[in-house]
């Protein structure tokens, strides 16, 4: 597997006066196809993390290479081509436009990167079936559950394609039902698709589904778990924390 | 074009916001459109009362006389242009009229009937009695309404006329209503009684000319001027201060107008500002996708664009009801030139300044675009 991502001393330093180290030196790699959680208490940076993966947000030092090119000096025009075509997000809150219904709502990252209209809502409805939302095509958010709403956030991440998908708390907001149906959903859609899934999570349970385990203390990275078959492997670090 | 479904769904989302946003720039304006007219109007009705009242071309005495003399040969003179309809001898005096216990300072005008009908087309204006009559009746007059209203003189009644030693008895047999302040002076006599009364022969004071184009009035003007020593002066020359005047007055309304789109577009920017912040986190999530500031930025300029249209559409229907209103109330003719104030509605006007919105309503966007396309994407998004 070749590396999709790769971050080198990579900082983050917010500072009004009194400076905060939000990222101190991380460094990592990551597999393209891989499914990625990276846990840790609040305020400890895995937030901050993923907007840098997200090019969202900009480092303070290091770098952040992503399919081989380094993207850290990028302008802010690039970084939004790169987010409308590499980049999917899904967020803790559903975050749908209020006045679109969902289809609407899915074609928008593809009529962002300039899909012909038609051709984009073929693709939105074909994504809203998958998430099983075949028959709720045409409501809006205020008329879909919470789940719902969620499933059609899926879709529209997974709309243009993305090489990566990025999910901070993308369950967070939701009861453990439709909890496990998003992840089921995204595990399968990363099986069919190959995408690279990177989701930050305070949930124990829904971390030890994914591939790999960052935990993130204080702006670092302490400790990695690596799923063996069933099992977990833990670096020594983790161990002696 | 996503950034246009988008901007529509915004201004959609917010209907109440919008609309009296829209409802600002429309009376902005309405009342510019107004007031152009309005201008236009005077302007327009001053031009159609100096032409349809006055003569077009005047001729005055040579410069040191009191008198026309030879005014037979200047007429023969003036007809020879083919624009010329009328050239009237006119003699015009001040005198004092009695009748009854009443007694008032007139202006007299000795006329030739004929070409005086002609030249200002006054049989129109007798209310009463019959402006040729004047053409047999060798002591005849036709007075100004109010004139008559004063002296308590009625068609058919005599009354007196002086001028210093001379004094006539004339008889009225005709009411002329001009609709101006003419009304309260005015009496027209025979040519031939006139000069009697005035004692100086064979003379008159100005030849009035009307043509058949307005516009060749300041070249007959030039013509006669180098042909005889009379002064001759066309309409333009004559109304020129106030219609510079009216130039002039332009350039301060600009300034006024362009105050209120000023004012307008405050409002604007204020809605779109508040629009803005509303959709802070939705701006986030946008560039999120990938929308680039430029996108952002048309979005926003294309809401406050796109209320445009609207707006000038319901000023222009504005303007058009104020323009009738307007059109309905009297207004005293001594302050103005007629009883109703025109409005003249072009649609060459409106459309100019419906542009003009659309360009205050771009330059409004503006700032709240820029601001929405340089949010940080990160705190929009986690904006409640």
């Amino acid at each position: 597997m070749t590396n999709i991502i790769e971050i080198k001393k990579l900082r983050k330093v917010y500072g009004d006066g009194v400076e905060v180290v939000a990222l101190d030196d991380v460094d990592l790699t990551i597999k393209e196809g891989e499914v990625l959680s990276i846990v840790g208490p609040s305020g400890s940076g895995k937030s901050t993390l993923l907007n840098m993966i997200g090019l969202l947000d900009t480092p303070s030092g290091g770098e952040i290479w992503l399919k081989g090119q380094n993207i850290t000096r990028a302008t802010p025009k690039e970084r939004a081509r790169l987010r409308n075509k590499e980049l999917g997000f899904i967020f803790q809150f559903h975050h749908l436009l209020p006045e679109f219904n969902a289809v609407e709502n899915v074609m928008m990252p593809l009529l962002i990167a300039g899909v012909d209209r038609d051709e984009a809502r073929d693709r939105a409805i074909a994504l809203l079936q998958e998430v099983g939302l075949a028959d709720r095509l045409m409501n809006r958010p205020n008329q879909l559950s919470g789940g719902q709403n969620q499933r059609v956030a899926v879709a529209r991440a997974l709309a243009g394609h993305p090489s990566i998908v990025i999910g901070d708390e993308p369950t967070g907001n939701l009861d453990t039902k439709s909890s496990d149906m998003i992840y089921e959903l995204l595990r399968k859609l990363n099986r069919q698709m190959n995408q690279t899934f990177i989701l930050v999570t305070h949930d124990m349970t829904m971390a030890e589904k994914t591939d790999r385990i960052l935990r993130i203390v204080d702006g670092r990275i302490v400790c990695e778990m690596r799923r063996d078959g069933d099992e977990f492997v833990t670096q020594e670090i983790c161990r002696a924390e | 074009m996503f950034e246009l479904s988008i901007a529509e769904r915004h201004i959609l989302g917010n209907p109440r916001m919008v609309l009296f946003t829209v409802i600002s720039v429309a009376l902005a304006v309405g009342v510019i459109v107004v007031l152009i007219g309005l201008t236009e109007g005077y302007r327009q009705d001053l031009i159609d009362n100096t032409v349809e009242n006055s003569p077009h071309v005047t001729v005055s005495p040579k410069e040191g006389e009191d008198y026309i003399y030879l005014y037979r040969t200047l007429t023969a003179i003036a007809t020879e242009h083919p624009e010329v309809v009328a050239a009237s001898p006119r003699l015009v005096g001040g005198a004092a009229a009695k009748h009854r216990d009443n007694v008032k300072g007139i202006t007299f005008i000795g006329v030739d009937p004929l070409q005086e009908d002609l030249l200002l087309r006054v049989q129109e204006e007798v209310v009463w009695g019959d402006f040729y009559d004047l053409q047999f009746r060798r002591y005849a007059a036709v007075v100004g309404s109010a004139l008559a209203d004063d002296l308590e003189l009625k068609v058919g009644d005599k009354f007196r006329i002086t001028r210093l030693d001379a004094s006539l008895q004339l008889t009225a047999v005709g009411i002329i209503e001009t609709g101006t302040g003419l009304d309260r002076t005015l009496i027209y006599l025979p040519l031939g009684t006139a000069q009697q009364l005035l004692g100086e022969g064979d003379v008159v004071t100005e030849v009035g000319i009307r043509l058949s184009e307005i516009y060749a009035a300041p070249a007959i003007a030039a013509d006669l001027n180098g042909r005889t020593l009379y002064k001759a002066e066309s309409w333009q020359e004559k109304s020129r201060d106030v219609l510079e005047m009216l130039d002039t007055q332009q350039y301060y309304s600009w300034a006024f107008y362009l105050l209120i789109f000023f004012i307008s577009g405050l409002g604007i920017v204020n809605t779109m500002i508040m629009i803005v912040s509303r959709r802070t986190r939705e701006i986030g999530i946008l560039m999120a996708m990938g929308a680039s500031r430029g996108s952002i930025i048309k979005i926003f300029i294309l809401e406050s664009v796109i209320l445009g249209p609207p707006s000038a559409l319901l000023g222009g229907g504005l303007a058009h009801v104020a323009a009738k209103l307007i059109g309905t109330i009297e207004v005293p003719a001594e302050f103005y030139m007629t009883d109703r104030m025109t409005v003249v509605l072009d649609l060459g006007t409106f459309l100019y300044v419906a542009l003009f919105a659309l360009v205050v309503n771009f330059i409004a966007g503006i700032y709240p675009a820029f601001k929405a396309s340089r949010l940080d994407p990160v705190k929009a998004i986690a904006t409640e």
